[in-house]
């Protein structure tokens, strides 16, 4: 235990792998393929995808950085390539509309149970005396 | 009192179908162009004889950049009227068919069974239709003399928007 944790505090330090296959598979499991319906291009069996991974793999071993790599294909497929949106422009709404309407919602909900009134106890029926007696001796033995 | 709810329901679900109306009109499927007003890439191509050559080459008259393969229903009738539109622009505009995701073979026989009136070359690993971020086809770009991409389309190119993306260039009209 006390030799694994470092390790691990290592292994996590240094993130990333920086070997070329390996970066290239990471880029590929965030490029969408054009030509199937939002599958990475790592993953699709399709040529098209297999030749979008080939030319990552090549940029990879060239030594290109990951960022270079993506700016490459976002330039000839636009943000669409990136199945992951980048957090900026139009995009942000993605992340702001749902936190928006859960607050709205929750505050609507608020409003609505704080304005409902609570409803008065209900009186019980008042009863004859004389009533409750003949009952109790037509019911009772 | 039912009047504001009435409002407050509408105030909610209005937008809602605006938004969806909107969402409708955009095909989630339709890639971008980017490339529309950048210089088109140079592309190291093979002509189906396997001779090299490459777009860069070809600079100096307006370009119609055709990705095709022999798998492709609306290639064919695309084809029919491409061949036709090479042969009336005839040296003002150079035609240049780019097999796509096929075989040469298969492409050699389909080209000898329907004619090959402009050029058409073989594009390895796909290098060209990526550099063109090219998702299907047919997909036809439109380049400049100077070797800008003008105008790029997606799906079957017709006489009509031959001519329209093809006079800016200064290829004129066909004879």
């Amino acid at each position: 235990m006390s030799l694994t944790l470092p390790l691990v505090a290592l292994c996590l330090a240094q993130g990333e792998s920086q070997d070329p296959a390996l970066v290239a598979e990471r880029i590929g499991s965030t490029l969408r393929c054009p030509v199937c319906q939002g599958m990475p291009i790592a993953e699709s069996p399709s040529q098209m995808a297999q030749d979008m991974m080939k030319r990552v793999r090549e940029m990879a071993a060239e030594g290109k950085s990951e960022a270079e790599i993506v700016d490459y294909f976002v330039g000839r497929y636009g943000e669409w390539v990136q199945l992951d949106p980048p957090k900026q422009g139009m995009n942000l709404l993605l992340w702001i509309l749902p936190a928006g309407a859960l607050l709205a919602g929750g505050a609507a909900l608020l409003l609505l149970l704080r304005r409902r009134r609570p409803v008065p106890p209900v009186a019980p029926p008042k009863v004859d005396a004389e009533l409750v007696a003949r009952i109790r001796d037509e019911v009772e033995p | 009192m039912k009047w504001r709810n009435v409002a407050i329901v509408a105030a909610i679900i209005l937008p809602l179908l605006v938004l969806l109306a909107v969402s409708f009109r955009f095909d989630p499927r339709a890639v971008p162009s980017v490339l529309a007003g950048r210089p088109a890439p140079a592309c190291d191509l093979r002509t189906l004889e396997g001779e090299a050559t490459s777009l860069a080459a070809l600079r100096g008259k307006p370009v119609v950049l055709n990705f095709w393969s022999t798998w492709c229903v609306p290639c064919v009738a695309e084809h029919a009227l491409l061949q036709q539109a090479a042969r009336s622009w005839g040296s003002r505009v150079q035609f240049v068919g780019v097999v796509y995701q096929d075989e040469p073979e298969a492409a050699r026989t389909y080209l000898a069974r329907h004619g090959s009136a402009y050029l058409q070359v073989l594009d390895d690993g796909s290098r060209c239709a990526i550099d063109f971020g090219v998702a299907g086809v047919p997909e036809t770009f439109f380049i400049d003399a100077a070797g800008v991409v003008t105008h790029k389309q997606v799906g079957p190119v017709d006489a009509g928007l031959l001519r329209r993306h093809l006079a800016p260039l200064g290829a004129g009209g066909p004879p």
